[in-house]
């Protein structure tokens, strides 16, 4: 035999070197995971409403909250109706024979002091709007709002609904008194008292929850 | 060439169970270095068991020594077979490749190793396949495949579990004769086989594992027709 010759040993198989592996790549997962879970930027979510804002959801009885969510909800249904038919707005008329709360004319209409819907159509060249006003004719528990529905087409055809917007709406609200205003720009209705109403920001939603 | 003999290797007292199953239980056995030993045996008797013990795969208890006689410690082992995923998206050369060198097959096959790779793929008649996807192949194809990567580098112990299963005629003349140049070049190899005639002709020594070492030696010394009658009736 040379000098390099060896006997070995053939061990029986172990797990324990694999197990510790595993434990500590476990080990390691849950630590990064609680890092990123721990130090994650906690404000993004949330953006302080501005002056001329409220916030739907603490700021509105519950009838004008349950109005304000409907009116949130359809302005996408407006909004694909537009996109689907060349570009055309429904009226209010065509909101009502679909249904589409808060036009169509259910219980729910006639509990809220019988909103009254006034549509205009403020198309513009590549600029398409349309506004949809309501007011309640009789004594109602819920203020008056406005669909403001925007957006723009460039000569090549993109879509897009303006800076800082992260909807191609804006929901409006007044809470006392109604007079249709000279025109719709945020300059005009903010003067005028309206507000813009917004749904809860995530840090609204973590206060409500108490957990901040 | 220079003519490097392969290990001695010894089972002492060798015992395995799983699950409360004895799988092999006080066996000895000494494998002489730079032989062919066949282990033969009925189906369930522990021969792979066996083999895979020698590779550290099992928790035996008793003694398994390898006596290497230098620093070259180079095994190679064709398993029974290998289940590989029909869609698995691997060339016989990725296949090849993940075998035969440590660094990951998706780097490359190293030019260190790419001639010897080439040279044994041709040596089995897998010349021009290197590209073929591994899942394609036929059972023969593969036989042939998983014993290239066996031979890269040239190992000094060889263990062929069923190595001619899904194997032609052809192909089984190819596999002989590979190992007998194996073991002619130093080699020492262990390789379980049911084709008793074959194992007269290829082995230097064989040996009958059912639970036990039933018996070992020379082929024509203990093959005889009472010794395999009264192991293969008996299972």
């Amino acid at each position: 035999m040379s000098a390099s010759a060896q006997t070995v040993i053939v061990r029986p198989r172990r797990n324990r070197d694999e197990l510790i592996f595993l434990a500590l790549a476990t080990v390691v997962i849950i630590a990064t995971a609680a890092a990123f879970i721990l130090l994650r930027p906690k404000d993004d979510a949330a953006t302080p409403l501005r002056s001329y804002q409220i916030s739907a959801f603490s700021q509105m009885n519950r009838d004008a909250l349950g109005l304000f969510m409907d009116l949130y909800t359809s302005a996408y249904d407006v909004e694909m109706y537009h996109r689907n038919n060349s570009e055309a707005w429904p009226d209010v008329a065509t909101l009502e024979n679909n249904l589409v709360p808060p036009f169509a004319v259910d219980e729910a209409r006639a509990n809220r002091g019988k909103f009254v819907w006034t549509f205009l159509n403020l198309d513009k060249d590549n600029v398409h709007r349309a506004v949809y006003i309501g007011h309640a004719e009789e004594s109602s528990p819920c203020g008056s709002f406005i669909l403001f529905m925007e957006h723009y087409h460039t000569p090549d055809g993109a879509y897009f609904f303006g800076i800082n917007r992260k909807t191609p709406f804006n929901i409006w609200y007044l809470e006392k008194g109604f007079a249709l205003p000279k025109d719709f720009s945020e300059g005009t209705l903010i003067s005028a008292g309206w507000r813009e109403a917004v749904p809860f920001k995530g840090n609204d939603e973590l206060k409500r929850l108490g957990r901040k | 060439m220079t003519i490097s003999a392969g290990p001695r290797i010894e089972f002492e007292g060798l015992g395995l169970s799983i699950d409360r199953n004895t799988i092999l239980e006080d066996l000895n056995l000494t494998i002489e270095a730079g032989t062919v030993h066949c282990l033969i045996g009925p189906n369930g008797g522990g021969k792979s068991s066996l083999v895979k013990t020698l590779l550290g795969q099992t928790r035996h208890s008793g003694r398994v020594a390898i006596h290497w006689p230098d620093d070259c410690r180079t095994i190679g082992y064709v398993p029974q077979s290998v289940a590989i995923d029909k869609t698995m998206p691997m060339t016989v050369l990725d296949f090849v490749t993940m075998c035969v060198q440590q660094r990951p097959a998706f780097t490359g096959l190293g030019r260190k190793l790419s001639g010897i790779v080439s040279e044994t793929l041709a040596q089995l008649d897998m010349k021009g396949k290197e590209k073929a996807m591994f899942a394609d192949l036929s059972g023969g194809e593969r036989q042939r495949v998983l014993f290239a990567q066996a031979l890269i580098p040239k190992p000094r112990l060889l263990i062929l579990d069923e190595p001619m299963n899904s194997i032609d005629r052809n192909g089984a003349e190819m596999f002989s004769r590979i190992i007998r140049e194996a073991a002619q070049g130093g080699t020492t190899v262990i390789w379980i086989h049911h084709d008793l005639a074959h194992v007269k002709q290829a082995a230097d020594a064989v040996s009958c594992v059912r639970r036990k070492l039933l018996f070992s030696g020379k082929p024509a010394d203990v093959m005889t027709e009472k010794n395999l009658f009264e192991i293969f009736s008996a299972s």
